[in-house]
């Protein structure tokens, strides 16, 4: 019993401590933004810009084929479900599911398998190869070198290709309801665009910024937790994969609340 | 220009350093050696701000809310941004703190480059170039930086004839200019004794400090003479 307690102690511990850690870099990294006079533009630009392009990018075609997946499945259960008894409903049924819940979530599940793993993989063999430490011996500060950069390429990225998959999921979906139920695909779009608000946008970028920050901020964290030995690099990842996630699931549920009440 | 007040410091338990006390003038040339290599490394990364002490202080001259206090380390293994190119690294602490043009600091870097023998790699990224080069490539970096402090890790110990050459080269001639100060940690202290002027024996934690090679020689301390 004691040792149960002590684990669920030992747990939220280590939860309040990232939590804390995370806030603490959060905050530090508005520091450096609001006071510009630290910051290199070409060289923090340089990377971000990198970052967006393996993070971004590459994760397009990706992106786009799931959206068209679950766009396509989307429209497909919600004329059949709705056909006939609710025909006004389908486009906020779609509005709801797509723009809203899965353009967001599913980006930042994909980003975090694509590039969490590879920035925590990335600052631990940084941190093994005594990059970080010529960063501290030539005092370059590491939150605007390192870090800066990869959150601003993560965030932006999550941004694009949240906005890319809800307009990849409408079209698959347009396309699916077209093929395969011979509905016209004036008739979606008239329905998807009376359903959609500029809200359903805001909420979306929202979404997408507060997933990367996530995602970035906590590869971020793992990776520059590791210090001696490669045998810590798979453990970096696989916080990640794991923290990422539940915070991504839990930042959803929170912002969906949100949402709704007010 | 550095002091060390009663630092002590630990890694993995493991006590490296207790009450180390000593000063670091700018026109200082250190050798620390000493069977206790991971301490000699400790003491060397404490000077450059690499590690933080766990007890002490280390108190520095001058304005040290100026980015630019830092120290020209070199590495003896990695110390390179693996996603830079060795020119681009060199270059990276002076474009990022004197907002230097990057051209104009890669022409710079170019020229020390060549002067080392390393200009036709300059533009291999480290995973691709010899360790040799690399670390040369991490002395074209500690020049063109212009900090007040040299650090070398072991320099010497290893690497082909032509880096060797390259090294000692280097290390006469950062030895000339008196301004600054130049700390060079040794397994063999043999290799760099012409360079040595001030020397640290680490051993069990503890330091001793000799101001002079004859104070070294004429000390009590057998296992520090017998390194040479």
């Amino acid at each position: 019993m004691v040792s149960l307690f002590t684990a669920i102690g030992t747990s939220a511990q280590n939860v309040f401590s990232l939590i804390g850690s995370l806030a603490k870099t959060t905050t530090a990294l508005a520091g450096s933004v609001l006071r510009p006079g630290r910051l290199n533009y070409s060289i923090v630009g340089k990377i971000a810009l990198n970052q967006m392009y393996f993070t971004g990018l590459q994760a397009t075609p990706l992106i786009i084929v799931i959206a068209c997946l679950i766009g396509g499945v989307a429209v497909m259960q919600s004329v059949n479900l709705l056909a006939g008894i609710a025909d006004d409903l389908i486009g906020s049924v779609v509005v709801a599911v797509i723009v809203r819940e899965m353009g967001p979530l599913v980006t930042a599940v994909v980003l975090v398998g694509r590039s969490g793993t590879a920035i925590a993989t990335e600052l631990g063999a940084m941190s093994l190869h005594g990059e970080l430490d010529a960063l501290k011996a030539y005092r370059i500060d590491s939150l605007c070198f390192v870090i800066l950069p990869r959150v601003l390429g993560v965030c932006l990225s999550c941004f694009a290709l949240a906005v890319l998959f809800d307009l990849a999921g409408i079209l698959g979906g347009f396309a699916a309801g077209f093929l395969l139920k011979d509905i016209s695909f004036f008739l979606l779009i008239g329905k998807v665009t009376q359903a959609l608000t500029n809200a359903d946008f805001a909420f979306t970028a929202l979404k997408a910024v507060v997933f990367g920050l996530s995602i970035a901020l906590i590869a971020c964290h793992y990776g520059l937790l590791v210090r001696v030995s490669p045998t810590e690099l798979p453990r970096a990842v696989t916080k990640t994969v794991v923290n990422s996630l539940a915070a991504i699931f839990i930042w959803d549920s929170l912002l969906a609340a949100m949402f709704y009440l007010l | 220009m550095i002091e060390f007040r009663n630092v002590s410091y630990r890694e993995d338990g493991r006590t490296l350093l207790e009450g180390v006390n000593f000063s670091i003038q700018a026109a200082d040339s250190i050798l620390i050696f000493g069977p206790a290599v991971k301490a000699c490394q400790a003491l060397l990364k404490l000077t450059a701000r690499i590690l933080t002490q766990d007890r002490g202080e280390i108190i520095r001259s001058g304005d040290q809310s100026l980015p630019w206090s830092c120290a020209g380390y070199v590495f003896k293994r990695g110390g390179l941004m693996n996603n830079l190119t060795l020119l681009e690294n060199a270059v990276l602490p002076a474009v990022y703190h004197k907002k230097m043009n990057m051209a104009q600091a890669k022409k710079e870097a170019l020229a020390v480059f060549e002067r080392i023998g390393i200009k036709h790699q300059a533009f291999l990224r480290p995973a691709h170039a010899d360790p040799g080069v690399c670390r040369l490539a991490q002395c074209a970096r500690a020049i063109l930086a212009d900090c007040p402090l040299w650090a070398f890790e072991d320099p010497l110990a290893e690497g082909d004839p032509a880096t060797l050459r390259a090294l000692k080269t280097i290390l006469a001639e950062l030895r000339k200019i008196r301004k600054k100060a130049l700390l060079i940690t040794a397994v063999d202290p043999r290799l760099y004794f012409d360079l040595g002027e001030r020397f640290i024996f680490l051993e069990s934690a503890k330091a001793e400090i000799y101001d002079s090679r004859q104070a070294l020689f004429d000390s009590g301390n057998v296992r520090a003479r017998e390194m040479f």
